[in-house]
């Protein structure tokens, strides 16, 4: 799964930068779209 | 439990290893020649010189980069690179505007066979925690300064799969033969924290 650094760090980010993580679906909640 | 804000010096590695292995050995669970071989294995057979073949072969031979990019595993194999914490190898190969870089946020994992076993600052705490959060910071105070519109990925081995940095070809080397080409290829840049350049060969 890859985050783009200002997803993972808001506005302190370094521009264009990215974050990979090997994530499975173990690990992961569907998004209820209401940013939880 | 320790307070983590108060963080208690713990005895140096060298002692800490030292009281695990007399424990272990005590219980009888340390097979006679284990840590030798281990020892042996470590320092002459998982070495970074492995990783640099491949990079090498993978620059002059358009048919074993694609098989590369395409399983690492199995053509590092072709090497004769295999064994443990190789066994799901991924090649993150660089661009002029993609560069990549990997970390292991909860540990030192590394592909032992290409790689060898994690340099100690691979497994800092410093590193692993500023990596993911100042990549372009971290990379440019370890000697690496990239230009703002190449993007840093920085890919966190957090589960099985084992990462290798198929780093840019430096100009300068046209013609080189594979050989020439492996030992310019440093741990360092299949890490994704520095540049090959040609000046090392």
């Amino acid at each position: 799964v890859r985050f783009d650094a200002f997803e993972l760090w808001g506005d302190g980010a370094e521009p264009n930068a990215t974050v990979v993580v090997d994530l499975w679906q173990s690990y992961l909640q569907p998004d209820r779209g209401d940013g939880r | 439990v320790t307070d983590p804000r108060q963080p208690r010096q713990p005895a140096p590695a060298s002692d800490r290893a030292r009281a695990l292995e007399s424990a272990l050995r005590d219980k009888g669970l340390v097979p006679d020649g284990f840590l030798e071989r281990f020892h042996h294995v470590s320092t002459e057979k998982w070495h970074p010189r492995n990783g640099a073949r491949v990079v090498a072969r993978a620059w002059v031979d358009p048919a074993y980069r694609a098989r590369l990019l395409a399983d690492g595993t199995a053509a590092c194999a072709e090497l004769g690179y295999a064994g443990p914490q190789g066994e799901y190898i991924v090649v993150l190969e660089d661009t002029p505007l993609l560069h990549h870089v990997i970390v292991c946020t909860q540990c030192s994992c590394t592909a032992w066979p290409v790689l060898g076993l994690p340099p100690d600052w691979y497994k800092s705490l410093e590193y692993r925690a500023r990596v993911v959060r100042e990549s372009r910071t971290v990379l440019c105070e370890m000697g690496l300064d990239l230009p703002p519109e190449v993007e840093i990925r920085v890919h966190d081995t957090s589960a099985e799969t084992r990462f290798l940095v198929l780093p840019l070809r430096p100009r300068g080397t046209e013609g080189w033969s594979e050989e020439r080409l492996a030992a310019i290829v440093t741990r360092e840049a299949m890490i994704g924290v520095a540049r090959v350049t040609a000046d090392a060969g």
